[in-house]
């Protein structure tokens, strides 16, 4: 083995896993019902109706899809604008989650609206609508979707270098690399600004529904409180996936989820601080108890997003991976919680129609979208380098 | 490779100062929203609720025009009278018995009839048993929520005339505009592979490019209940219609006048308008303004996104000097150590070992896969 070792490293195994073909299986199956969809018109599989628009395509797939896959996002502001080197090896497997997440979120969208050859428009400045928030998130996550691949790019660049078989491919690739490398800097100046924006305007956009979402919700504060969740999130979907990961693959445990779990508290802590501010300017605090499972939701909210600082501030279990593993799920949880009551729970007309609740069809489109993420994953990290290498005796990455 | 303390903090306070600096920049510009005012032009409705006699022959005249025979109005190619719902019965809307005169609904609200209809009278019985109609269409508002959210500006609103319209080659079926309308106003076509929205034009696009002046509604109905006109004119007639009727008309109000940002289209009613389906929560001011307003002030000039991008591209270029080395290294593939930790997990979980002669390594993955497979399974319990 060489004295200097490669950082990344290529998973060996089969590509054709049990998890494989599970995911490829429903995939299909949803691929099914969506050109069904096409066919014949969405009113056919989903439960929304001209009340109740928004359904799961938009607040799972889009909403909480997009926050998971901010863990890209947080790792390029951690190593590359704060200057944390140490956790480059990370930074792979979280843009390449962010790539599928945000790849699907993108496709959720061309499957929830319903004339999609007309988001040409988009691109005609003549019907470009500044007003609108729901403009900027779609050129917004447009982009980021392209600058994960930019970003992620550079992965399959070191391995396709390798093919000798076409020398001149791989002389292209190694020559591409390069060129990416010494323009990281820009890639990753465009793909911080990017999140910071459209993870903002996806609450901006519910702002003009008005009294539609119930006060709980509906505050002048929505947008930055999507930011914030967006880290939260994103801290949330680094551990587990590489919590995850190590378990499942059998790898050592990768110690600087420590170093990340130190993060924590200040986003939680930040969130609950804004959260607070923001139902007291809306004057909410009098519905707190009084709204069903609207209260239910903002009380557990607090509680799933609140524990975590607390464990990892205060207790022993904070310093431990159980400990770290627990606060990574209560704050995905959390987030889910918030977002689902800003897209679905608290919005309510108030007037008539059935109160959306997902049918078969969104379930399963939803779920397998939600699924592609893995199976890019578990696919992905077993053609380029991805995962970070722990191969290393006395690393102090490795436990 | 290592950043000293002093060093990470200089370049967060940076960061954190530029932010804050655009952000406090961004707010002073974007002071400037005002109230819209209303154009002089502006076309609209006056509906007389105490004038209605719930004949419906508004919502037959607009399902015949707007829809029936919206082609040859849109083109001008059969006269329309040859598809008139009076000589064609099977033209004639059905509607679900219930639905039609349902007090506790605001919306006519048949799940698959919506789209075909532009406009609804629906009835309200006071406790005194008197009967109250109110028709429901756009409000073609001043400051529309719609027209503000659609990020293809699919709907408009004429400078001059006021009208909110739809234009469904641009429309990308977000259904953005149903979720910001506060009068639950446009429709969509869901069962429809291409679908469209459906909402009131003051029938510009059929009768008005015919040359037709008024609308479907106005133009038939019987007792002048629902009037054509400038809102300056209709406005001034509600007006003295209240003040010639002292005490008829419900809190001297005419709706409209300033709810959501104030709306073309007016009403007067004896009763409280919330029993009429409008929503008691509707404001004086547009949500249009709140959100356009916030939204703004984040991207005034776009100085916070370009100034953030700015920044960032600056601190990242001097840490990618800091930390420069060149890390094309080729590829290397992962070995050993997995199968020491298999080895270590299948201990601690207690199943044996038996499997462990295998020494090819397509052999040991595939059961790692196994394994994985199993504990994907349980999940959560870890």
């Amino acid at each position: 083995m060489a004295v200097h070792h490669h950082e990344y490293i290529i998973r060996r195994g089969n590509i054709f896993t049990p998890t494989f073909y599970i995911t490829t299986a429903l995939i299909i199956l949803a691929v099914l019902i969506v050109m069904y969809r096409y066919w014949m018109g969405m009113g056919y599989i989903t439960n929304m109706s001209d009340g109740y628009p928004w359904g799961t395509w938009k607040s799972v797939n889009v909403s909480l899809g997009a926050a998971f896959a901010c863990g890209g996002y947080v790792l390029a502001i951690l190593v590359y604008i704060f200057n944390k080197y140490k956790y480059h090896h990370m930074v792979r497997s979280g843009v390449l989650v962010s790539m599928f997440g945000y790849s699907l979120a993108g496709l959720a969208v061309m499957i929830d609206i319903g004339r999609p050859w007309n988001a040409i428009y988009f691109f005609v400045p003549s019907n470009w609508q500044l007003n609108s928030a729901l403009f900027e998130v779609a050129l917004c996550v447009m982009a980021y979707t392209g600058v994960t691949m930019l970003e992620f790019l550079p992965a399959v660049f070191e391995r396709t270098s390798l093919i000798e078989k076409y020398p001149r491919f791989s002389a292209f690739s190694k020559k591409w690399y390069h060129v990416l490398e010494k323009i990281t800097f820009l890639i990753i100046a465009i793909g911080v600004t990017l999140p910071s924006m459209h993870q903002s305007s996806l609450g901006t956009m519910l702002i003009s529904t008005g009294h539609k979402l119930h006060p709980l919700w509906q505050s002048n504060f929505i947008p930055l409180l999507f930011l914030i969740t967006a880290f939260i999130m994103g801290i949330a979907s680094i551990i587990l996936v590489s919590m995850l990961t190590s378990k499942l693959l059998h790898r050592p445990f990768e110690k600087s989820i420590y170093g990340i779990s130190k993060l924590i508290p200040y986003a939680t802590i930040t969130w609950i601080v804004v959260r607070v501010i923001s139902l007291t300017t809306s004057g909410a605090w009098g519905y707190l108890f009084t709204s069903g499972l609207n209260s239910v939701f903002v009380i557990l909210e607090f509680l799933t997003i609140g524990i975590p600082a607390y464990i990892i501030l205060a207790t022993k279990l904070g310093k431990s991976k159980r400990g770290v593993f627990i606060c990574s799920c209560l704050m995905i949880a959390g987030v889910c919680l918030y977002r689902l009551g800003v897209y679905l729970l608290g919005f309510n007309v108030e007037a008539g129609w059935n109160r959306y609740f997902p049918s078969f069809g969104e379930t399963l489109t939803t779920t397998a979208l939600l699924l592609v993420i893995l199976w890019g994953y578990v696919i992905l990290i077993k053609l380029v380098p991805v995962l970070p290498n722990l191969n290393v005796k006395g690393d102090p990455r490795k436990d | 490779m290592k950043t000293s303390r002093r060093e990470f903090i200089k370049v967060g306070t940076a960061a954190v100062l530029g932010a804050a600096t655009v952000t406090t920049v961004g707010v002073k510009d974007a002071e400037a929203a005002a109230k819209r005012e209303f154009s002089p032009e502006a076309v609209g409705m006056f509906y007389d609720s105490t004038k209605c006699i719930g004949c419906q022959a508004c919502v037959i005249s607009c399902y015949e025009i707007n829809f029936l025979n919206k082609e040859s109005y849109v083109n001008n190619v059969i006269a329309p009278e040859d598809q008139n719902f009076i000589v064609r019965e099977d033209l004639i809307p059905k509607l679900a018995p219930g639905d039609q005169f349902n007090p506790d609904r605001p919306w006519l609200n048949v799940e698959t009839n919506d789209y075909r209809f532009r406009n609804i009278i629906q009835k309200y019985v006071d406790p005194e048993d008197k009967v109250h109609f109110i028709k429901h269409q756009c409000m073609h508002c001043n400051h529309p929520e719609c027209v503000s959210v659609c990020p293809v500006a699919a709907l408009t609103k004429d400078p001059v005339d006021g009208v909110v319209e739809y234009n469904a080659s641009y429309c990308i079926g977000c259904r953005y505009c149903q979720l910001a309308c506060p009068f639950l106003i446009p429709k969509y076509e869901w069962k429809r592979a291409v679908p469209k929205i459906v909402k009131c034009d003051m029938c510009k696009s059929t009768l008005g490019a015919n040359g037709i002046a008024g609308t479907g509604c106005t133009n038939v109905c019987p007792t002048g209940a629902v009037i054509y006109g400038k809102r300056v004119d209709l406005m001034k007639d509600a007006k003295s219609r209240i003040s010639n009727n002292p005490g008829k008309y419900f809190a001297d109000k005419v709706y409209g006048e300033h709810d959501n940002g104030g709306t073309d289209v007016i009403y007067l009613s004896a009763v409280d308008f919330k029993y009429l389906g409008f929503d008691e929560r509707i404001q004086d001011y547009s949500y249009a303004e709140v959100s356009e307003k916030l939204h703004h002030t984040i991207y005034t000039l776009g100085i916070a996104p370009i100034g953030l991008f700015l920044t960032l591209a600056v601190v990242g270029y001097i840490n990618g000097k800091r930390n420069a080395h060149d890390s094309f290294e080729g590829v290397e593939f992962e070995d050993e150590y997995v199968e020491d930790i298999k080895a270590k997990d299948k201990k601690s979980s207690g199943i044996k070992a038996t499997d462990a002669k295998a020494t090819d390594a397509k052999a040991t993955d595939a059961k790692a896969k196994e394994v994985k497979a199993k504990d994907e399974k349980d999940k959560g319990g870890e």
